[in-house]
């Protein structure tokens, strides 16, 4: 049964680069879809089930750990697994994050194995 | 000069292996160079593309990275895995995540010593002609690299301005006397 995932970043270049990464795992994907902040994330999970988040943290509007907060917090998305990827690497920050409720942390930069390791296991 | 330059070794160390990480990790490419000189922005226009991003808190400042338009396309190319041709919106979109990534790298380190501080977004600009420099107020330094990539050896410059919590609170300190002083 194939994945769908959603990508929220505010950076496009980001969101390209995740796509790709994504077709290249070993994992049956299905759509892939795009969010620019965690406000349009929650409007577009609203429309489509989705089965995994990458997610970046600095974002404006609603940040990552917001949006991951929101997630844990509804009974419909509380057991989607949500991957942050993001340039906080403050041992706070990744703390904050994994008692939120985060499946997994990458920082960037990141190498496409990276992605890949973490992804594994999770799906 | 070189003794004041000297006390921000340290900063320039960190903010070379932030740009080291991202060009190796993301870009497959090095980076040559990297010594700490006084701020030197060019006396005549510049073209080309140039990438900010500001930090605040415990440590303050801005961090300006120029690249030629070429330099920017080829790194375009190679985070987007795609061909850029021209400075166009993917480009920018490149460089603005380059941008990030580096200073992102360089405030994570900078926390663990001095403590949180928070970035803006990152502004993109492509100019025929500009002069980039930072502000008066802080110390401003500027590492040059040359960026490595097969044939290729281009030229990325990294302005740095900084202004450390002490710094800062001895500014306002004058500040605040001065307007007691006006008023």
């Amino acid at each position: 049964m194939s994945l769908n995932v959603l990508i929220v970043d505010d950076s496009a270049a980001i969101r390209k680069i995740l796509q790709r990464v994504l077709r290249q795992t070993d994992i049956q994907i299905g759509e892939i879809l795009e969010a620019g902040d965690g406000k349009e994330a929650l409007q577009v999970l609203e429309k489509t089930q989705v089965g995994l988040v990458l997610s970046d943290i600095n974002m404006p509007n609603m940040d990552g750990l917001q949006l991951l907060s929101e997630l844990k917090g509804k009974a419909e998305w509380k057991k989607v697994p949500i991957v942050m990827i993001t340039t906080e690497g403050s041992h706070n920050k990744v703390l904050e994050a994994v008692n939120l409720g985060a499946a997994g942390y990458v920082r960037k930069p990141f190498t496409a194995e990276q992605i890949k390791e973490k992804l594994v296991g999770l799906v | 000069m070189e003794s004041k330059l000297s006390q921000y070794t340290d900063f320039a160390e960190l903010l070379h292996s932030a740009t080291q990480q991202v060009f190796s990790t993301m870009l497959g490419m090095e980076i040559e160079g990297g010594a700490i000189e006084p701020e030197n922005p060019p006396s005549i226009p510049d073209a080309g593309i140039v990438a900010m991003v500001g930090i605040a808190g415990a440590v303050s400042g801005n961090v300006c990275i120029r690249f030629s338009n070429s330099l920017a396309c080829r790194l375009a190319s190679g985070l987007l895995m795609m061909e850029c041709e021209q400075v166009d919106g993917d480009v920018l979109d490149a460089i603005a995540e380059i941008a990030n990534m580096i200073v992102g790298g360089l405030k994570t380190d900078l926390e663990d010593r001095y403590g949180t501080m928070g970035l803006s977004l990152p502004t993109v600009l492509s100019a025929e002609r500009y002069i980039a420099r930072s502000p008066t107020l802080g110390e401003r330094f500027t590492l040059s690299f040359f960026c490595v990539h097969g044939d290729m050896r281009d030229s990325l410059t990294i302005q740095m301005c900084l202004i450390t919590e002490r710094s800062n609170n001895s500014y306002l300190k004058e500040l605040a006397e001065l307007h007691s002083k006006l008023s």
